[in-house]
């Protein structure tokens, strides 16, 4: 039975030219899971805001949303409050209440439901997510996946038929995400919910997905199930998309002689099977040396056997942690959550002392740097660009930065870098105004009018969509070559391999071990990438990116 | 459910601090507030060994010690001098007036150091959500915000600092315009993101009709018991105060510290009162251990 | 307008004379305790408008997050008693989301950020003290001089001054048989210096912070429709 249909949406915000949703249609039946995918500012999230009518932005909006049967219009608000629920991208900001008992029950106090009635819906829904023992705690002693978790349990305490989520594991490490896509997983499964999800990690949620949507422009590029798009993205070899399919299924399409669309691998599992169909080819074990041309050079940043902690009765979070980063490196840090590579970042920029050991930049102990030393040297790009603004437009951060550096022919220094980053257009925007794409480069952009030696960069790839992260990803490799050292903290296993000279694994406050992205991932059964693990043991060479199968086969 | 008083009703834990409150600004007789602080002290330790009370000792001690040594220098009203200083006349009037009020006043911040512990934050608004709901709602908000926005603010702080912008070097000035520079970071950010709060609770049905409460309390036999206990001793408390018992004369001149029969009667009243949680605690603890 | 305007002035009068003439009528005898039911009963009116005025969710998530961040703003500062950015976020308040909106952002961010100083019987001064500095604000924004910055920042000033004898009010009257003319005189001549801090830190902040806090404010406040009527 058909349970949401959009027929030929179209929808235009108040001051802007351009429609985001352009006759958008799309049918959507009772228990269907749908995946809509495409680059930011496609109007995917307008879309699905649209969907939600109480979230439902102002604007020109011409065409039918018709749930059930009947037009959204005419349903009464809290039906529709009830029947459709919806998760939001940042764990953090959906929490409203100061305990997670309160946030639980926020809804269904919203809505004046009686005690008996909501005692027991929440003893049934916390006991299938388990959360019995989050129950007296605060959210902010909560982490991002338990965050998300809660939300979208408070959600499903009204017991939604629909469930529209906007990019909720964006935010995530891959454990947590993973956590998520299980647990919607499980409520598509066992309870035949129907689920519209936005989302760019699709690895895991191909294989779930009964539809997928990728939109551009306001208006629906490919449809259907996970294979038949993935076939007619690759046959069409469509620039704007590939990016979005998942490398097994990519390296299926252009190894496999014959592909057949029912072929087409989503999960690891499959994938072994298809290579396990493959003539074998002789595997080279040739063991690469680790690069040991660095290791004669001077550091530029060094940690030595630092230990730390935040308060004397706390854990310690760095344990004789050493670590070198030398001049013109591209470095990445791995690790969980927990694992200690914030603290570790905070330290190296100095935010933190260490209680034992020592942190030196050039030299000299880095929590003692001020003025001067730090802003002509260092760069810190965090994972919320920004915290950087201070001014209200690009142009004048730009010019703040160019003032304290005393840069002189600045104006055509800034046309230069904003030319280098492609945001020549944002130059007079407001920064909360850009997508976060475009935040990172511009931050960037007026980070590197200082000409530092060394970036920190936190997180990068949180929340980017896969063609904003190559973009991204070229932006680093371009200042790499042109000699600055950079430093990137990332739980983006796929993004490291691909792009990082070194890495080093940080597990319980030291590094566990350190080397190229070929020593420290491949043969690990989970921190490793997709394609890794459908290669691993496989009857061809094992390998780590897309791009290596593709050299190396 | 939580032990010993912490299990308790929070209206019964909420009129228990509003009896003590009055009954610590009521009565004036050194006695009754020497006991009352006592008391609240072991009230406090009762809930963590005392370990809140401990970061107030300090401001508590030079509270006290300005009310007591103070007042008897600033103020020359009384009959019986004790002695001139500087040729003003110190008197044991003031002297009285100044450990009264400094016992007074020091039981009254204990007391609220325990208030602090018992009835924090979704007790407190609990309590209030009956009567003002929007405004107990918009200050539970308020407090849910303020770990989120520190947390904000030291990665500001953390980005800031790379940028050349801190609070440790710097005169004054600089130093405080950095600071208000990264709270207006905070801010913007801050509004931005609260959208999305705002959004999320339109999403769960906020403010479309009347609101129902998932009720985590629940008066039982035990909380009306002593709901009734506290009420009867406080009335008969109130009743002896006007009367004037358990109360002193200082100015003009001291009156008499003897306690009479009433007296007597109004400080068991108000001991057993202000030991509503030590009595609760102490039942409880006997019960663990036979 | 008209509505908080006479609640301002019939409440501060009622304030002032209960609390006169209390002094008279309860001849001294828990004289705090009385003010305390003074003090609430004045705030209730406003609690009570906004408990019944028609707001918005998000209104009502703003005026959380301000209170919020005029709480949070003690922290960074913690380090220098004399600089109090609090009331500068609660004085803006005021003058870009009217005089309700900052009456309870002041009044709020008293008792969120005593939740973690500690609460005490200055509460509800700090209460009144704080929501009247944004209420006033909020009701002359649109006098001439409060649209220049010397306006505000004599407004800034004098309310430095006004919170600091406010507060000292509350020693006072917990000190009422005790008073003398020396006593009274000492407590104000002690806290010369902390309200002298306060008004200064009041003009830095406006003369600097002002233009642009209140830009962004507007910004926000035009981009998302809100609080445009109060």
């Amino acid at each position: 039975m058909e349970i949401l249909a959009v027929d030929n949406i179209s929808f235009q915000y108040p001051d802007m030219d351009e429609y985001v949703l352009d006759h958008f249609s799309m049918h959507v039946s009772e228990g269907d899971f749908v995946v809509v995918c495409g680059p930011s500012g496609c109007g995917k999230t307008t879309l699905l805001r649209l969907l939600k009518h109480e979230l439902a932005p102002v604007g020109k909006q011409s065409g039918t949303i018709t749930y059930a049967g009947k037009n959204v219009l005419d349903y009464d608000e809290r039906t529709l409050i009830e029947d459709i629920g919806f998760v939001f991208q940042d764990p953090e900001n959906q929490i409203v209440m100061d305990e997670v008992m309160q946030e639980i029950v926020f809804g269904m106090e919203n809505l004046g439901y009686s005690n008996f009635e909501m005692r027991k819906r929440v003893a049934e829904m916390v006991h299938f997510f388990g959360m019995e023992d989050l129950l007296d705690k605060k959210p902010s002693e909560l982490s991002g996946g338990q965050k998300q978790m809660l939300n979208l349990l408070s959600v499903l305490l009204l017991k939604p038929k629909v469930l529209l989520l906007d990019e909720p594991t964006s935010q995530l490490d891959p454990v947590a995400a993973k956590d998520l896509i299980v647990m919607l997983e499980r409520l598509n499964k066992e309870m035949g919910m129907t689920i519209i999800i936005v989302e760019h990690r699709l690895e895991e949620l191909f294989a779930i997905a009964d539809q997928v949507v990728m939109m551009e422009k306001g208006a629906i590029t490919y449809k259907g199930t996970s294979r038949e798009v993935i076939e007619s993205v690759y046959t069409n070899d469509d620039k704007q998309f590939i990016p979005y399919i998942p490398s097994v299924a990519r390296l299926y399409l252009s190894e496999e002689k014959k592909p057949i669309q029912t072929g087409i691998p989503l999960t690891v599992k499959e994938s072994k099977a298809w290579l396990a169909s493959l003539d074998s080819k002789p595997k080279e074990t040739h063991e690469q040396p680790i690069e040991s041309i660095l290791e004669h050079t001077k550091p530029l940043l060094s940690v030595k056997k630092a230990y730390f902690q935040y308060d004397r009765y706390a854990p310690l979070i760095l344990k004789n942690l050493s670590l070198d980063i030398h001049p013109g490196e591209f470095f990445a840090l791995v690790g969980g959550n927990g694992s200690g590579k914030t603290t570790l970042l905070k330290l190296c920029i100095g935010m933190i002392k260490a209680q034992r050991g020592s942190a030196k930049f050039a030299g000299k102990d880095i929590h003692k740097l001020k003025g001067k030393e730090l802003y002509e040297r260092m760069a810190y790009l965090p994972q919320n660009p920004q915290t950087y603004f201070v001014q209200d437009t690009i142009e004048k951060e730009m010019r703040s930065v160019m003032e304290q550096n005393d840069i002189q022919d600045g104006e055509q220094e800034m046309t230069n870098m904003l030319a280098l980053f492609g945001i020549r257009h944002l130059r007079h925007r407001h920064p909360y105004d850009c997508s976060g794409g475009e935040l990172q480069r511009a931050a960037l952009a007026c980070m590197l009018l200082a000409q530092p030696d060394i970036l920190f960069v936190d997180e990068p790839t949180k929340g980017l969509d896969p063609i904003a992260k190559e973009n991204f990803a070229n932006v680093l490799k371009d200042l790499h070559e042109k000699g600055l050292t950079i430093v990137m903290v990332t739980h983006d296993i796929e993004f490291a391999a691909k792009h990082v000279e070194r890495c080093a694994m940080l597990f319980d406050g030291e590094v566990t071990v350190d080397g190229t992205p070929d020593h420290l991932f491949k043969g690990n059964y989970f921190y490793t990438t997709a394609i890794n693990r459908a290669t691993r043991l496989s009857n061809r060479q094992e390998v780590l990116t897309l791009e290596e199968a593709f050299d190396q086969w | 459910m939580e032990n010993g008083i912490r299990g308790y009703h929070p209206y019964v834990v909420f009129f228990y601090y509003i009896c003590t409150g009055f009954l610590v600004m009521y009565f004036k007789h050194p006695l009754f507030l020497a006991t009352a602080l006592i008391i609240l002290i072991c009230v406090n330790i009762s809930h963590d060994r005392g370990k809140s009370l401990r970061k107030w000792m300090i401001p508590l001690m030079v509270m006290s010690l300005f009310f007591m040594v103070l007042n008897p220098f600033l103020v020359s009203r009384g009959t019986n001098i004790l002695f001139y200083f500087r040729g003003k006349q110190v008197t044991l009037e003031a002297t009285m007036y100044g450990v009264v009020m400094a016992i007074a006043l020091v039981s009254v911040i204990v007391m609220f150091v325990s208030f602090n512990i018992l009835l924090n934050g979704n007790k407190f608004l609990y309590i209030f959500s009956k009567v003002l709901p929007r405004t107990a709602f918009l200050l539970m908000l308020a407090i849910r915000f303020v770990p989120l926005l520190k947390s904000r603010f030291d990665e500001i702080r953390a980005v800031q600092r790379v940028r050349g912008t801190t609070m440790t070097v710097g005169t004054l000035r600089q130093r405080a315009r950095n600071g208000m520079y990264m709270i207006q970071v905070l801010l913007t950010w801050s509004l931005e993101e609260a959208i999305q709060t705002a959004d999320s609770m339109k999403a769960r049905g906020y403010g479309i009709g009347k609101k129902t409460s998932y009720i985590p309390y629940r008066m039982e036999k035990r909380d009306w018991g002593w709901l009734a206990t506290l009420l009867v001793l406080f009335s008969v408390c109130i009743w002896g105060g006007m009367l004037g018992y358990g109360k002193i004369v200082i100015y003009p001149e001291l009156g008499t510290l003897h306690l009479y029969v009433l007296d007597w009667i109004l400080f068991v009243c108000m001991t057993i009162i202000l030991a509503f949680p030590l009595i609760v605690e102490g039942r409880e603890r006997l019960r663990w251990k036979y | 307008m008209v509505n908080a305007r006479t609640y301002l002035i019939v409440s501060s009068i009622v304030v002032l004379v209960l609390l006169a003439s209390s002094i008279l009528f309860f001849q001294h005898n828990a004289y705090l305790l009385v003010s305390f039911v003074i003090i609430a009963c004045t705030m209730i009116p406003f609690f009570a408008r906004f408990e019944i005025r028609k707001i918005t969710g998000r209104e009502v998530v703003i005026l959380a997050i301000l209170a919020a961040i005029a709480a949070v703003s003690r922290v960074p500062f913690a380090g220098f008693p004399s600089v109090q950015p609090t009331s500068f976020v609660i004085i803006v308040t005021g003058l870009v989301f009217g005089a309700e909106s900052g009456f309870m952002v002041g009044a709020i961010a008293a008792i969120v950020s005593n939740f973690f100083l500690g609460q005490g019987p200055w509460t509800p001064w700090q209460m009144y003290g704080w929501g009247m500095m944004g209420m006033m604000a909020g009701l002359l924004r649109n006098t001439w001089w409060m649209k220049k910055m010397w306006g505000k920042l004599i407004f800034g000033f004098i309310w430095g001054y006004l919170f600091g004898w406010f507060m000292n009010a509350w020693i006072v009257v917990s000190n009422i048989e005790n008073m003398t003319w020396e006593f009274f005189i000492s407590i104000f001549v002690g806290s010369i210096y902390f309200d002298l801090a306060h008004g200064l830190s009041n003009v830095f902040f406006i003369l600097i912070f002002s233009t642009s806090w209140i830009k962004i404010m507007n910004r926000f406040k035009k981009k998302y429709g809100l609080l445009v009527s109060s």
